[in-house]
C-alpha cells in the first residue's frame, strides 16, 4: 500500500499534499506548528482511524481525502465526519461508517485481519489496523493501544497473532477459571447494585451555594457542561439511527427469505411408467428463467447480513462512546463550581453516585471480556498456545533487537510488546520504543502498509541515532512517511538526504505558522471534490 | 408442404453443453447475430434459429465430440441432410463440434469454414460416409439420396469447432467492460442456467409430429427467444451483487441538495427495494417485461434516466406501483450503469 496524496479543505480554504513517493519520505520544518501533524493525521483520520488532531483544529469542518494505491490500483476515499466515500475504477461508492467501509475494503481491494470480539469473529477496524504501523505524535501510551475505549490491548495483540498465521485464542486461562471468575464478577456487580440503591443522591452541601469568586470560570463550566450535553444527545441521536437501520435491514432479510420460499415440496410421476419427467403447464405463459439465481440470490442475502452486522458493531461503539462522555458528564459534577441552578437545570442528568456508578460500568466491562474469552476458549482447543507466546516474544526479542541496534549503550529491555501497566516510557526512549516495536511487527508479520511516524525523533533523538534509524528505514520495501521538527542548523543536512540518501524531502518550514490551509489550494481541491459529486456544505 | 419431426433424443452432461454452445454460438458469435429472433429446441434439429417472421433459418447439428475423423464426420452431417432435401428452405445448415481432425484439414488454423477445407482424399470419405449413412435412416427417403443432392448440400454446410470457455460466449452476449464482469465461475453458472432450460424444452415427445407449416413449432413449447435469454443474462451481469454497486451516474443528480446522511439512508432504502423486486417470484412475468422495457429503450439509444423512467414506469404500473419511484429510478440506474455508463 503506498500514500499518494492528500486533500484537506472545505469551501473557504485547503490544504494539497502530493509530493509523497513510494520510498521514503521525511516532513520537516524548523519549528513545530507548520502542518506536519495535520497531514499526516488527516492521512489516518480518512483511512478510518479515530481523530487524534491537535485541539486547536477544528477537524468536523473539513473534508478529507486520501489517495493510494495497493497492488497497482489507486483508489480514492474521502471522509466528512462518519461518512466515506470511495472511488476506484469501479466507481464511486457510499458508506455509512467504518465498518460498512471495512468490509467492502475486506472483500474488494485488501484483506483485513479477523479477531474474536463480543462473541463472534469480526474483521479489525481500521483504528486498529492502523496502530500497527503509525504513530501519532501525541498520546503515545506504550503499556497500552491509543485510545483504548472499544479496541483493548488484547484485541491488538489478537490482531498480530492473526496477521501472523495463529488464530485467536483465549488467554491462557482456563475455561473452569474464566468460568469461576465470571461468577465472581457477576456477584460483584450484584453488590454493587445493591449498594448503589441505598446511598443519597449527590451530596449537596459541599457543591452549590458556593457562590464562585471567579465568574469566568464558572461560566467556563457551563459551557464545558453544554458541550457534553450536546455530544451526548449526538451520541444517542446516532444509536437511534443505527438501531433504526439495522432494524430496516433485519426487516428487510426476513421479507426477502419469505419472497424466496419454494412453495411445492411435493412431486409428480407418471402413473403408468413412473418417470418423472412430465412438464407442467399453466393457464399463464410461463417465464423460461427466474429472476434471479442461486448466486444472485447469496449475494444479496450475505450483503444485507454484512450491513446487519455493521449496524450492530457501530451501536456498540458508539454506546461505548456515550459510557465514555457520560462519565466525563458526572465528573463536572464532581467539582464545586457547580451551582444549585445547574442542578435544577440538568437534574435529569444527576446519578445517584459516580463512583458507584463508575465501578459498576466498569464490572459489567469486565463481564463482557470474561465471557468473550470464555467463548473463545470453548470455540478452539488452544493447542497453539505455545506457538502465540513464540510469536509474541518472538516481537519482544525483534523489538530489544532493533533497539540494540538503534541506541547500543541503552538500558531498556522489552519483555513484551506493550510495557507494563503503569510503566510508561518517557522522551528519547519513548521514540525509540515505538520504533523498535514498529520495525519488529513489520518483521513479524512482513505487511505491506506504509509506516507513518508523526515526530520520529521525539525530544531529541541523538544524532547517531537518528541516522541508524533513517538508513534502517530506507532499507525497508514499504513505504515510509516521517516527520520531523529539526533545529534551523540542522535544514541542510535534512535537504541534503535527498541528493546524498535518495530520500524524499518535504520541507514545511515555509508553512505558515498554525495556517497550513490557504485559499490558494481551493480551486484544485474544488476540482477533486466534484469528482465525488458532493455539494459542499460549510459547517461553520 | 408437410415435415415429420425426426430423430429427437434426449441428452445427458457433456452432450448438452456442447448444445449450449451450439445455441449461444448462433445468438453471439455470428455476424448475423442479430437477425435471429426465436431458437427451437430438438426439434427440427439439436437447435434451429429463425429470425421474426420465420423466413429465414439456421439449422445447427452439435456433436460434443474432439478429433472427429472423416468418416464420423459425414455420419454426423445426416440429420443436416435431411432438412437440406426436405420442403423446408433453409438458410443456413452448422455442424457445431467440439473439433475437427488436424489430419483432415487444410488449415487447421481456422475455427469456422465451409468443407472446402477438408482435403480432397478425406472428402470422398466423408462423401461417402455420409451417403451410406443417409440410405440407412428411415426418415430419408432414399431416392433422395442422390449424388448431385450431397454434393449441393456438402457446398452450402458450414462447420463450426465450437469450443470456446462457457464463460466467453457470456461475456458476449451483454456489452458489459471487463472490470464490471462477474468472475468466471458465476458466468459458468448463467451457462448451466440456460443449458438446464434448454435441455427442460426436450421433455414433451415431438418424435414423428408432421406440421404443415414453419411456424408450427410454436405449438409445441420447445422454443425459446433470444430476447428472453439476453434479457436473463444482462440481469444476471448487471445485478449480479446489487447491495455493493456502486452509485450509478445517472443517479447522482437525484442526490444533490440532500445532505450525507439523507444520502446514505436514500441509497440503502433503494438498494433494500431492488433486492426486494429481485427476490419476488410472484412478480416474474411482470419483471422480465419491465426489464424488456428498459432495454429496448437503451437500445433505441435513449440514455437519458428520467425519460426512461418516465416511458417505463407508464408502461408497466401493474409492478412500479409496488415501489417508490425513486426506487424503480434506482434499479433502471443501475441497468444503464451497467451498460452504458459504467464502461
Amino acid at each position: 500500500m503506498e500514500i499518494k496524496k492528500i486533500y484537506i479543505g472545505n469551501e473557504k480554504e485547503a490544504f494539497i499534499e502530493k509530493r509523497f513517493e513510494s520510498n521514503m519520505n521525511i516532513i520537516f520544518s524548523d519549528d513545530n506548528n507548520k502542518g506536519k501533524t495535520i497531514v499526516l493525521q488527516s492521512i489516518m483520520y480518512a483511512l478510518g482511524n479515530k481523530p487524534i488532531f491537535p485541539s486547536s483544529f477544528k477537524y468536523k469542518q473539513y473534508y478529507y481525502i486520501v489517495v493510494f494505491s495497493i497492488n497497482n490500483n489507486e483508489y480514492e476515499l474521502m471522509r466528512k465526519e462518519n461518512s466515506f466515500t470511495l472511488k476506484s475504477s469501479k466507481g464511486i461508492n457510499i458508506f455509512d461508517n467504518s465498518s460498512e467501509l471495512k468490509r467492502y475494503f475486506s472483500r474488494n481491494i485488501k484483506d483485513l485481519p479477523v479477531i474474536i470480539k463480543d462473541g463472534y469473529s469480526k474483521l479489525v477496524d481500521f483504528e486498529l489496523v492502523i496502530q500497527m504501523f503509525f504513530t501519532p505524535q501525541d498520546k503515545r501510551t506504550s503499556s497500552n493501544i491509543i485510545d483504548s475505549n472499544y479496541y483493548k490491548k488484547k484485541d491488538f495483540l489478537n490482531m498480530l497473532l492473526n496477521l501472523g498465521g495463529l488464530g485467536n485464542k483465549s488467554p491462557e486461562s482456563s475455561i473452569d477459571e474464566l468460568k469461576k471468575k465470571l461468577k465472581e464478577l457477576r456477584e460483584e456487580e450484584k453488590q454493587l447494585r445493591k449498594k448503589s440503591k441505598t446511598i443519597k443522591k449527590l451530596n449537596n452541601e459541599s457543591s452549590f451555594i458556593n457562590l464562585s469568586t471567579d465568574f469566568d470560570s464558572f461560566e467556563n463550566r457551563i459551557k464545558e457542561i453544554d458541550k457534553i450535553k450536546e455530544e451526548m444527545v449526538t451520541s444517542k441521536k446516532l444509536i437511534n439511527r443505527l438501531i433504526t437501520r439495522k432494524i430496516k435491514n433485519e426487516s428487510t432479510l426476513k421479507e426477502l427469505r419469505s419472497l424466496n420460499q419454494v412453495l411445492s415440496t411435493s412431486e409428480i410421476s407418471c402413473n403408468d411408467c413412473g418417470s418423472k419427467s412430465i412438464s407442467f403447464k399453466s393457464a399463464d405463459k410461463e417465464v423460461s428463467f427466474d429472476i434471479t439465481n442461486v448466486d444472485m440470490r447469496r449475494n444479496i442475502l450475505y450483503s444485507i447480513q454484512d450491513k446487519i452486522q455493521s449496524y450492530s458493531e457501530e451501536v456498540l461503539k458508539e454506546r461505548a462512546n456515550y459510557n465514555e462522555i457520560q462519565l466525563r458528564f458526572k465528573e463536572l459534577f464532581k467539582l464545586e463550581e457547580v451551582t444549585l441552578e445547574n442542578l435544577l437545570l440538568f437534574k435529569d442528568e444527576i446519578v445517584s453516585d459516580y463512583d458507584l456508578d463508575k465501578e459498576i460500568i466498569d464490572v459489567k466491562s469486565k463481564i463482557t471480556e470474561t465471557k468473550d474469552e470464555i467463548e473463545v476458549a470453548k470455540i478452539k482447543e488452544d493447542k497453539n498456545q505455545d506457538k502465540e507466546k513464540n510469536f509474541i516474544n518472538g516481537i519482544a526479542s525483534e523489538m530489544n533487537r532493533f533497539y540494540k541496534l538503534i541506541d547500543v549503550n541503552g538500558n531498556l529491555v522489552f519483555n513484551d510488546i506493550f510495557s507494563s501497566p503503569g510503566t510508561q516510557y518517557s522522551g528519547s526512549e519513548n521514540a525509540e520504543y515505538f520504533i523498535c516495536r514498529t520495525l519488529a511487527i513489520l518483521k513479524a508479520t512482513n505487511h505491506d502498509y506504509p509506516l507513518i511516524l508523526d515526530g520520529f525523533r521525539e525530544n531529541e533523538i541523538s544524532t547517531n541515532k537518528e541516522k541508524i534509524i533513517v538508513d534502517i528505514f530506507r532499507g525497508l520495501s514499504n513505504q515510509i512517511i516521517i516527520s520531523a521538527t529539526v533545529k534551523e542548523e540542522e535544514l541542510q543536512k535534512y535537504h541534503s538526504y535527498g541528493e546524498e540518501k535518495g530520500i524524499n524531502v518535504i520541507d514545511y518550514s515555509v508553512n505558515e505558522d498554525s495556517k497550513i490551509l490557504q485559499k490558494s489550494y481551493l480551486g484544485e481541491f474544488t476540482e477533486k471534490i466534484n469528482d465525488f459529486y458532493v455539494v459542499m456544505n460549510y459547517e461553520g | 408442404m408437410t415435415y415429420i419431426v425426426n430423430s429427437t433424443e434426449k441428452t445427458k452432461g457433456k452432450a448438452s453443453d456442447f448444445e449450449t454452445r451450439a445455441l449461444l454460438y448462433l445468438m453471439a458469435l455470428r455476424k448475423d447475430s442479430e437477425e435471429m429472433n426465436v431458437f427451437v429446441i430438438d426439434f427440427f434439429n439439436d437447435v434451429t434459429s429463425l429470425n421474426d417472421d420465420h423466413q429465414k433459418l439456421w439449422d445447427v447439428q452439435s456433436k460434443g465430440e474432439k478429433n472427429v475423423s472423416a468418416d464420423k464426420l459425414g455420419k454426423e452431417l445426416v440429420t443436416l441432410f435431411k432438412n437440406y432435401v426436405s420442403l423446408i428452405n433453409f438458410d443456413y445448415y452448422i455442424l457445431s463440434v467440439e473439433g475437427i481432425s488436424d489430419n483432415i484439414l487444410i488449415d487447421a488454423s481456422v475455427d469456422e469454414y465451409k468443407t472446402s477445407n477438408i482435403k480432397s482424399v478425406w472428402f470422398e470419405k466423408v462423401k461417402n460416409s455420409l451417403k451410406a449413412e443417409a440410405l440407412i435412416k428411415t426418415y430419408i427417403d432414399n431416392s433422395l439420396v442422390t449424388d448431385v443432392n450431397i454434393a449441393s448440400f456438402l457446398d452450402n454446410v458450414i462447420i463450426k469447432e465450437n469450443n470456446h470457455e462457457k464463460n466467453h460466449y457470456i461475456k458476449l452476449m451483454a456489452p458489459i467492460s471487463e472490470r464490471n464482469m462477474p468472475t468466471d465461475d458465476y458466468l459458468d453458472l448463467i451457462f448451466k442456467e440456460i443449458r438446464d432450460m434448454q435441455m427442460s424444452k426436450k421433455n414433451s415427445l415431438v418424435e414423428g409430429e408432421v406440421i404443415q407449416n414453419v411456424s408450427d413449432f410454436l405449438n409445441y413449447e420447445r422454443h425459446i427467444y433470444k430476447n428472453e435469454i439476453t434479457l436473463m443474462v444482462i440481469n444476471r451481469l448487471v445485478n449480479s451483487d446489487i447491495m455493493n454497486n456502486s452509485i450509478p451516474v445517472s443517479f447522482m443528480p437525484e442526490l444533490v441538495g440532500l445532505q450525507e446522511i439523507e444520502t446514505r439512508d436514500l441509497l440503502e432504502d433503494c438498494q433494500l427495494d431492488s433486492a426486494k423486486l429481485l427476490f419476488n417470484k410472484n412478480l416474474s412475468r411482470l419483471f422480465w417485461g419491465f426489464m424488456n422495457g428498459i432495454i429496448e429503450e437503451i437500445n433505441s439509444g435513449v440514455t437519458n434516466l428520467n425519460t426512461i423512467s418516465s416511458r417505463v414506469i407508464a408502461s408497466n404500473n401493474e409492478l412500479c406501483s409496488q415501489f417508490d419511484e425513486i426506487s424503480v429510478k434506482f434499479f433502471i440506474s443501475n441497468i444503464l450503469e451497467g451498460l452504458v455508463h459504467g464502461n
